[in-house]
């Protein structure tokens, strides 16, 4: 079973929804015990950095989730749920986040404007030497996916950037390590490119 | 550039207007959700979800359904129609809106309409209806003495992010859009517009696509699509450029 990780915010009714159109079932939970049976978990992206963290520490949630990543577990953070994997972020003062992955989160230039909101391109980093993300299969290089951030991470292993995106300049908008797949924009909220995401990473859960 | 499908809702069900009359009301489908899903299903990037009963009487009346088709598309939905106070704005947002458009509210505090485009930002869109180059409001009932072109340069100055702009004496007659006005609005503000009204065949967007450049960013289509006369993912091509 998949499980959408509920850290009481937002709307994780879509994301839930989004994957039933692709044909998986999804549990939507904070119970520490049904996230250590999940077979893939999805950290949705809602809310300020400060709350979703405070809210995972309160329930518990957040051993269960590192602990996941470590034995391999498909893990899929989406927005903020990819924010929170990361050391810190500056959002809201400086807030130490699950630090799975090294790097932190930072607000974007004042130069453009936020949030960062609407379709944008993403754009995979070429390397001849590097296999295809399995959840971007089947889906074409500078394809438009849908974006609401004001913050962005800023990766120490540029090994792990799977695709860029511009605003302003370049950020990334997927990072990928083994079982750990982030995403900055929303797949729920992205229409086809999306959902063949969220089938991609449905798939992983059977493995 | 995007196409934009509209759903109007009136007394739960989805139906167009013609030139935003209340008595001139053609019901599309009873169930706009199914519409909404429809509509995503056929590669629409995102909605326009219009509470017409809102707009009219001032107050949110069908948010319930429009909180079923967020729940139901996976597409941004931007919607619109009797949001009169910031609380509602607030409310929409956390309902999972991607934007919420703002009308009368704008015309009747321009205080409030600077907190909401600074708190907001992105997501809120300043929607100015023009009828005959003046701008109406509540549900285009009442036509003010403001001239659109005006209003739209203020509404910049207190910071919307973003216009849309609606030829009422278009929309829902299927001649057109008013290139000209468009146009000249087009040229007067810095900040992305997406228009509306009367938008009827691929031809009509094929001219609106020139218009890109000077900053036209969507175009949203009703009736058209209901009567057939443009098939969404032509349309969808067709401004995608494939």
């Amino acid at each position: 079973m998949i499980v959408i990780v509920d850290y009481g915010m937002g709307n994780l009714k879509s994301v839930q929804n989004a994957f039933a159109k692709v044909g998986y079932k999804t549990l939507i939970t904070d119970n520490p015990n049904l996230i250590k049976k999940a077979s893939a978990l999805v950290l949705p992206g809602v809310g300020a950095f400060r709350d979703a963290i405070k809210s995972l520490k309160d329930k518990k949630i957040d051993k269960e989730l590192i602990k996941a990543i470590r034995i391999g577990k498909p893990f899929l953070g989406i927005c903020l749920g990819m924010q929170l994997l990361f050391g810190f972020s500056e959002e809201g003062g400086l807030f130490k986040g699950l630090n799975i992955i090294p790097g932190r989160v930072k607000r974007f230039s004042s130069l453009v404007k936020c949030p960062h909101l609407g379709w944008n391109k993403v754009k995979f980093i070429h390397n001849s030497n590097r296999n295809i993300n399995p959840i971007f299969e089947g889906v074409l290089d500078e394809s438009y996916f849908y974006f609401v951030h004001s913050y962005y991470c800023e990766v120490d292993n540029q090994k792990i950037i799977y695709s860029t995106t511009d605003y302003g300049s370049a950020f990334p908008s997927s990072i990928w390590k083994d079982n750990l797949f982030g995403v900055q924009f929303h797949p729920e909220k992205s229409s086809t490119s999306g959902l063949k995401i969220l089938k991609n990473f449905g798939e992983l859960s059977k493995c | 550039m995007l196409i934009i499908p509209a759903i109007d809702i009136k007394e739960g069900r989805c139906v167009r207007l013609t030139e935003g009359k209340f008595e001139d009301v053609e019901i599309f489908s009873d169930d706009p959700v199914a519409v909404a899903v429809k509509w995503a299903n056929k590669g629409a990037m995102m909605l326009h979800v219009v509470d017409l009963d809102g707009a009219r009487y001032g107050k949110l009346t069908n948010s319930s359904l429009l909180e079923k088709i967020i729940k139901k598309v996976n597409i941004p939905i931007q919607t619109g129609g009797g949001i009169r106070k910031y609380e509602e704005v607030e409310r929409l947002i956390n309902l999972g809106a991607s934007r919420v458009i703002l009308g009368t509210i704008l015309w009747k505090d321009k205080s409030l309409a600077k907190r909401l485009f600074k708190d907001f930002s992105e997501k809120v869109i300043a929607g100015i209806d023009a009828r005959e180059g003046y701008v109406a409001i509540e549900g285009w009932q009442n036509i003010t003495s403001v001239d659109a072109l005006d209003f739209a340069k203020e509404m910049e100055r207190l910071g919307a992010r973003r216009i849309i702009y609606t030829d009422i004496k278009r929309d829902g007659t299927l001649i057109g859009p008013n290139m000209d006005n468009l146009e000249k609005m087009l040229k007067n503000v810095n900040i992305p517009l997406i228009c509306s009204g009367g938008i009827t065949s691929l031809d009509d967007i094929e001219k609106l696509k020139r218009l890109e450049g000077l900053g036209l960013e969507g175009i949203i289509i009703g009736k058209a699509l209901y009567k057939g006369r443009i098939i969404l993912e032509e349309a969808l091509k067709l401004a995608q450029g494939k």
